[in-house]
């Protein structure tokens, strides 16, 4: 447990080491979830186009195949 | 050559790509938070604040690297036209800005406790600082100009002469007195950092590179699927998979 503690507490530098990991981890990770969702909705703007009779389901299958 | 360069081809070898570059992304990232959280031993004089270098130095890195990048693909649509080059620098223009942006951010984090201060005015913070407008007018040209063709020409020559700020940061803590240390790695010299430390870092390196270009596969691909949305072999892509 006091292992656990010094190494959260980075001898007094835990603050900023911490901050910069996390703010770069939810850039990184938010960036990535927009560009997914970006790429899902351009997927779904072409199945729209070329298939009107495709129903949401599908969509996402297709999306899951061709990603 | 040619089959190379149509979105067609850049679409499918994306998606063969995108897997592997993936289970890379992985490996490295596990080993270099791991070294670099964990076995690497504190810093004799910067403690375990160093151990921020680990996010700072790949961002640093890949913020340079994506703006090289995306002013070698824009070059290559100024001259030759070709409809890739200019997908490619469009998709690197957003993760160039998030780089860039965490560089400065990470680096502003490790400078209280090691400076004292958030932020000064030094020739390689404010060189950064430029290379982030650079990227958001870029990115402002784009979305701005209504003609397409035109505003990709328009934001391909600022990248292009943009491209003129990579050796001043680069070298602004040789050119300037500075307050930020010098390069941590060099191509031309030996290390200075002991291997424990090292390869962690290269290993960090390695997976933003890798996120990188897993990053610029997917926003490529959605913008091929918004530019080519009425042509044949995307309607074929789409019919094949249903």
């Amino acid at each position: 447990m006091e292992t656990l503690l010094n190494f959260i507490h980075m001898n007094g530098y835990g603050v900023y080491v911490w901050s910069a990991y996390g703010i770069t981890l939810f850039g990184l990770l938010s960036h990535y979830y927009l560009e997914r969702k970006q790429f899902k909705k351009a997927c779904d703007a072409v199945s729209a186009l070329s298939a009107n009779d495709i129903d949401p389901r599908t969509r996402t299958i297709i999306f899951r195949k061709i990603i | 050559m040619m089959r190379w360069t149509t979105p067609k081809f850049f679409y499918a070898f994306s998606q063969h790509g995108l897997p592997w570059l993936t289970g890379a992304l992985w490996i490295l990232l596990g080993y270099g938070l791991c070294g670099g959280l964990i076995l690497s031993p504190p810093d004799y004089q910067q403690g375990e604040g160093f151990r921020i270098i680990y996010v700072h130095v790949p961002s640093a890195f890949l913020s340079l690297f994506a703006y090289v990048v995306m002013a070698i693909a824009s070059a290559i649509y100024l001259v030759w036209r070709i409809k890739i080059a200019n997908i490619v620098a469009s998709a690197i223009a957003p993760i160039g800005t998030l780089f860039t942006g965490l560089a400065l951010l990470t680096g502003a984090i490790w400078g209280k406790p090691m400076w004292g201060t958030w932020w000064v005015w030094d020739a390689r913070l404010t060189s950064e600082l430029i290379l982030l407008l650079l990227y958001f007018a870029y990115l402002l040209l784009k979305s701005s100009i209504p003609e397409k063709e035109k505003a990709s020409k328009i934001a391909s020559m600022l990248a292009v002469v943009g491209v003129l700020n990579i050796p001043i940061i680069h070298y602004s803590v040789e050119w300037w007195y500075t307050l930020h240390q010098g390069a941590t790695l060099s191509k031309f010299s030996k290390p200075s950092m002991h291997p424990d430390m090292l390869w962690p870092l290269l290993a960090m390196i390695g997976a933003f590179l890798v996120y990188f270009w897993i990053a610029v596969l997917i926003r490529s691909r959605t913008l091929i699927l918004e530019s080519e949305q009425g042509t044949q072999w995307i309607k074929n892509l789409f019919e094949q998979h249903k």
